[in-house]
């Protein structure tokens, strides 16, 4: 990622937009922070909320009092009950607070201006040109008395004192008033580098002027004007000033007039929010004293306090890491730009599902999925991938591609099929029994012939940012098709066919149940007498007609079944996605147990690897596999999902019982690995202990035979057992063992380490 | 660096059982990722076989490997 | 330290010493006699190390020939292990108000130290006022590699005040040019950064793994327009 893409990713991301409110202000407050400091009811809230306006509001004892609040039409609460009623919270500010930040001019530049003022307009200008440290000269006769008189009632008097000894600490001198022409405009300018004319005391017409809505410069430089708002709004002239006063100090500065300007008054934001779960909420009548502390603490309290965060709302993964994409794409940036230091971002990168999520939810299509994935594979190309992250997913990979689990056979009887089955890797390492009763049922299907590839599609690696190791499973897994006779794929696992379609493209690669739903077979007797709640698995988010098919099945089943908040496009990932699981497993343990809570109901889905995790997170959960070729278990919804090493068995044992039954002529006798042998037992804290820390029995049985062939282990005189370790590539594991008397062994622990231990002499 | 200190506890019950000797506290290399650390630990004297307890892989060994990774 | 040992910075831990000996920075002494290869100081010159700690520095430039000073806030006693030390000059005093002449050192030594000053534009204006003609100034400290701003605060003991007041390159590097100085060698020695804090985390004196993006730098700077130190260096 360069510094380009990097400012559109920033730039996509809206969570940042100003609120409706601030966007629709003349003088872009923030009333949104204001709401939020009054409604958290703390003690100085009120003091902070005035400190807001202060920092804001030109004369803000003045403007917060009598101000119009164009915001309040703005506000999405209009819709949901009435928009804030943020002139009364202004005056409440203005009248409650007890503490007026100090107001502190810039050193002087030792430039001046001259406003001819009438009202806010003129006021305003004064007050922030005085800020910006200019000498500023307003000829404005009593200017006081002019407020007092212009909004009769509204103002108190010692707050109109109090703006004037602001504007006097400012340095702005005042002046008797001036009739201004366009004669006595000009010739001002001889003696000041601005001048500015307020509207109300002579309007841009009256100078002959038109001038440029954006700076309101006029035709000689250093003279600005303005046409008067088309309603009597103080927040409308008030902003008249201000833009008049930034553009004098431009001109002072002889910087460019009218360069990014575009937000400066009223906006269009781009913040998204949602408001569909709202509920209408009106504000109290606001009284003619004005709101007393409760009142305003309830009516700041209705803003809706307008973020986008939909991604984040949607996503365990994004909430966790406590910001929002914006922030997130300059993290991973920072991630990969920096040559000396540490990388703070590396389990950031590798958590994300890349489900695509965020893309759904996201009013401007923000993909996650694709800043990471993109960084991943910079990393492995930088060879700054943390091996610990995915590597026991893709010894898994190798191990489903590898002799003891891949297969690749035409239907039993023919030499070649039109079609052959691909489970996937996961669904056989689940439950090898329903995996070859589905490929039953896809023969009955597919009666001109349906053979059968064992196969693991290559995602895991991918999803690693491994693409040479991806690329070479997909060599392998091509090869194998292309001694099929290319077969049509029936593909059960949904990621299966994404990853498929993208790396397999001259196949034609079809949904197994999109091929079962069509094939109209009867349906077992096996639906369940309980409604199912369905959940699509995320590599189905943008196939429809996947997801069509499971629930056409299910209603050929007669099984009732419902949508869990967020399914179909916008359906959650289960955790194993991205290889979250294996990169990240607290954070994947929290994922698929938010996911389980979807629906009160039991879960029903087309992936192995969700139906297993979800299990593992203690939700009862079926796959459809369960319902359409149903074998002897009574309840499959509550079935474990199998441990690491069990899963492995399951491959090799569906590859030897399918070989042996269905294709007995072409059986391979493998030969056993030395360590097979080894006969282990595993106490209940091991065999967990195995689980938790991705240690599989093999692993163990390497040891162990490695000691019977060394002799080396130790040995400790109290608990009498025996300690061994052996590294076999990339990790050393250690087995807490004894000898169980028969010529095996009984395990008490197991544990493992990454680092090398040498031995120094 | 010197040999860092990174275990408590009393080893005395383990001995190394290719050589019969008990083992004792020696410095031990730890390697990762290019990065090397001397720390002391339980070891055969006559052979060099170590003893890396649960609590030091799982714990101290496991975060200072995360720590290694994020170059 | 009477303080908690969360409160404890970094450097002042005990586990420190036991890792790096008394040079009590990322590398120790094998940075510092990278940096003295690199800039290349005739044998016999005299030689500033600015924060000289408990002096081992000192001890090292000493036996390679050189004539050492150190400087430290408080020069706290010699080290029990390494009676002696007391042979070589130490001054108490400021990095930031060095109390000596201009010109009298052929070399600066300035090692993790620039990170803790309060001042470090004035640091490097004295550092630079006290080289001689020729002279270099061997510099290595924490990096930051974020984009945000130095954090410290004059004094601040907080935990991580190391890392908080680690600069950007960028900012390095124009403290060596408002004061005529360019970079002769630059070398990055993170690794050694992480593998002290990979030792603090086994002697079990970091709790957690520090979270703020820093590297670690070895720097040696000479005046520009000058040829670089003499042709016999004492270097080891």
């Amino acid at each position: 990622m360069d510094q380009v893409e990097l400012r559109q990713w920033e730039a996509r991301c809206i969570q940042e937009e100003p609120p409706w409110c601030t966007a629709a202000c003349p003088l872009s407050v923030d009333a949104r922070a204001v709401c939020g400091h009054l409604a958290a009811g703390r003690p100085g809230g009120v003091d902070e909320a005035w400190a807001v306006l202060c920092r804001t509001l030109p004369l803000p004892g003045i403007l917060a009092r009598i101000c119009d609040a164009p915001c309040k039409s703005a506000c999405l609460r209009a819709q949901r009950g009435g928009g804030l009623e943020m002139g009364a919270l202004e005056r409440f500010c203005a009248e409650r607070a007890t503490r007026t930040p100090r107001l502190a001019a810039l050193p002087s530049r030792g430039k001046s201006a001259a406003v001819y003022g009438a009202g806010l307009a003129g006021l305003a200008a004064a007050w922030d040109l005085g800020r910006k440290g200019l000498a500023v000269t307003l000829y404005m006769d009593d200017p006081g008395k002019a407020l007092l008189d212009r909004y009769p009632g509204r103002l108190p008097s010692d707050a109109v004192a109090q703006a004037l000894d602001g504007l006097a600490r400012l340095g702005v001198a005042l002046a008797p008033a001036q009739a201004l022409d366009r004669g006595a405009a000009r010739a001002a300018l001889a003696g000041f580098d601005a001048v500015v004319a307020d509207p109300e005391l002579a309007p841009a017409e009256a100078l002959g002027l038109l001038p440029d809505p954006v700076t309101l410069a006029g035709d000689v430089p250093g003279l600005f004007a303005a046409s008067l708002p088309g309603v009597d709004s103080p927040a409308a002239l008030a902003a008249l000033g201000r833009r008049m006063a930034t553009s004098v100090e431009r001109h002072a500065q002889a910087a460019s007039l009218a360069a990014g300007r575009e937000r400066e008054g009223v906006f269009a934001t781009r913040l998204f929010t949602d408001i569909s779960q709202v509920a209408d909420l009106a504000p109290a009548p606001v009284p003619e004293a004005g709101y007393g502390p409760e009142e305003a603490r309830a009516e700041a309290a209705r803003c809706l306090d307008c973020q986008c965060l939909e991604c984040v709302r949607h996503c365990a993964y994004l909430e966790h890491y406590g910001s929002y994409p914006k922030v997130y794409a300059r993290r991973v940036f920072n991630n990969e730009a920096i040559v000396m230091g540490s990388r703070q971002a590396n389990e950031f990168i590798n958590s994300c599902m890349l489900c695509g999520l965020c893309a759904q939810v996201c009013p401007t299509d923000f993909a996650v999925a694709d800043l990471c994935l993109d960084a991943r594979q910079g990393m492995v190309a930088r060879g700054r991938m943390p091996p610990s992250a995915h590597e026991f997913a893709l010894r898994d990979m190798a191990f489903a591609n590898g002799p003891h689990s891949a297969l690749a056979r035409p239907a039993p009887g023919q030499p070649a099929s039109p079609w052959a089955f691909f489970p996937g890797c996961q669904l056989p390492a689940s439950d090898p029994g329903t995996t070859t009763r589905l490929y039953a049922l896809a023969r009955q299907a597919l009666p001109q012939g349906c053979g059968l590839l064992l196969r693991c599609c290559g995602a895991p690696a991918r999803w690693a940012g491994q693409d040479a190791t991806a690329d070479a499973a997909t060599a392998s897994l091509c090869d194998d098709w292309e001694a099929l006779g290319k077969p049509r794929l029936a593909v059960a696992c949904p990621s299966c066919v994404v990853t498929l379609k993208a790396e397999l493209p001259e196949a034609e690669v079809r949904s197994l149940w999109e091929i079962l739903a069509d094939a109209g077979l009867p349906a077992p007797e096996s639906a369940p007498g309980r409604t199912l709640a369905v959940h699509d698995p995320c590599a189905s988010r943008h196939d429809p007609g996947q997801r069509r098919a499971l629930r056409g099945l299910l209603d050929r089943l007669g099984a009732a079944w419902t949508e869990p908040a967020h399914s179909g496009e916008s359906t959650e990932c289960c955790g194993f996605g991205g290889l979250l699981v294996h990169a990240n497993p607290p954070l994947g343990a929290e994922v698929a147990r938010r996911r389980g809570q979807a629906s009160p109901e039991d879960f029903v889905t087309t992936c192995a690897m969700c139906r297993d995790l979800l299990a593992r997170a203690g939700k009862r959960c079926l796959h459809l596999a369960d319902l359409l070729a149903p074998g002897p278990d009574p309840d499959p919804a509550a079935r474990s999902a199998p441990g690491h090493s069990r899963r492995r068995e399951n491959r090799a044992r569906l590859k030897e019982d399918l070989m042996r039954d269905l294709w007995p002529d072409s059986a391979e006798s493998l030969e056993p690995e030395p360590w097979a042998g080894v006969a282990v037992t595993f106490t209940p804290e091991a065999a967990a202990r195995l689980e938790e820390r991705r240690i599989l029995v093999s692993d163990v049985q390497k040891v162990l035979h490695a000691v019977e062939q060394s002799g080396r282990f130790l040995k400790n005189s109290e608990t009498g057992r025996r300690l061994a370790a052996h590294r076999p590539v990339a990790v050393t594991y250690w087995v807490d063992y004894a000898p169980d008397g028969a010529g095996g062994f009984t395990v008490h622990n197991v544990w493992s380490h990454r680092m090398q231990v040498r031995e120094v002499a | 660096m010197s040999t860092l200190k990174v275990l408590e506890g009393d080893f005395s019950a383990w001995t190394c059982a290719a050589c019969g000797q008990p083992l004792a506290m020696r410095p031990v290399e730890l390697d990762y990722l290019g990065s090397r650390f001397t720390v002391e630990l339980p070891a055969c004297p006559a052979c060099g076989q170590a003893l890396i307890p649960e609590d030091l892989a799982q714990g101290k060994m496991a975060q200072v490997e995360k720590l290694l990774e994020d170059k | 330290m009477t303080r908690a040992t969360a409160e404890v910075p970094f450097w002042a831990r005990p586990g420190m010493r036991t890792v790096v000996g008394d040079a009590l920075r990322p590398g120790g002494l094998d940075l510092t006699r990278r940096g003295l290869a690199l800039a290349g100081v005739p044998r016999g010159s005299r030689v500033l190390d600015a924060g000289c700690g408990p002096g081992a520095t000192l001890d090292f430039l000493a036996g390679q020939g050189l004539r050492p000073c150190g400087l430290d806030l408080n020069p706290p006693g010699p080290a029990p292990s390494a009676p002696g030390r007391n042979a070589h000059p130490r001054v108490a005093g400021d990095v930031e108000a060095l109390p000596f002449a201009d010109s009298v050192f052929g070399a600066v030594f300035c090692e993790c130290v620039l990170s803790l000053v309060p001042d470090p534009d004035r640091a490097m204006r004295e550092l630079v006022r006290v080289l001689a003609p020729g002279g270099c100034l061997v510099v290595s400290d924490l990096l930051r590699t974020d984009n945000a701003p130095r954090m410290r605060h004059a004094g601040s003991r907080a935990p991580g005040s190391c890392a908080a007041g680690a600069f950007g390159f960028a900012r390095m590097l124009g403290m060596l040019q408002a004061n005529g100085l360019f970079p002769r060698a630059v070398e990055n020695h993170t690794r050694l950064l992480k593998e002290l804090a990979a030792s603090l985390l086994f002697l079990g004196e970091l709790v957690s793994r520090p979270t703020c993006a820093t590297g670690y730098f070895l720097l040696v700077a000479g005046k520009t327009g000058e040829t670089p130190c003499s042709t016999t260096p004492a270097c080891g």
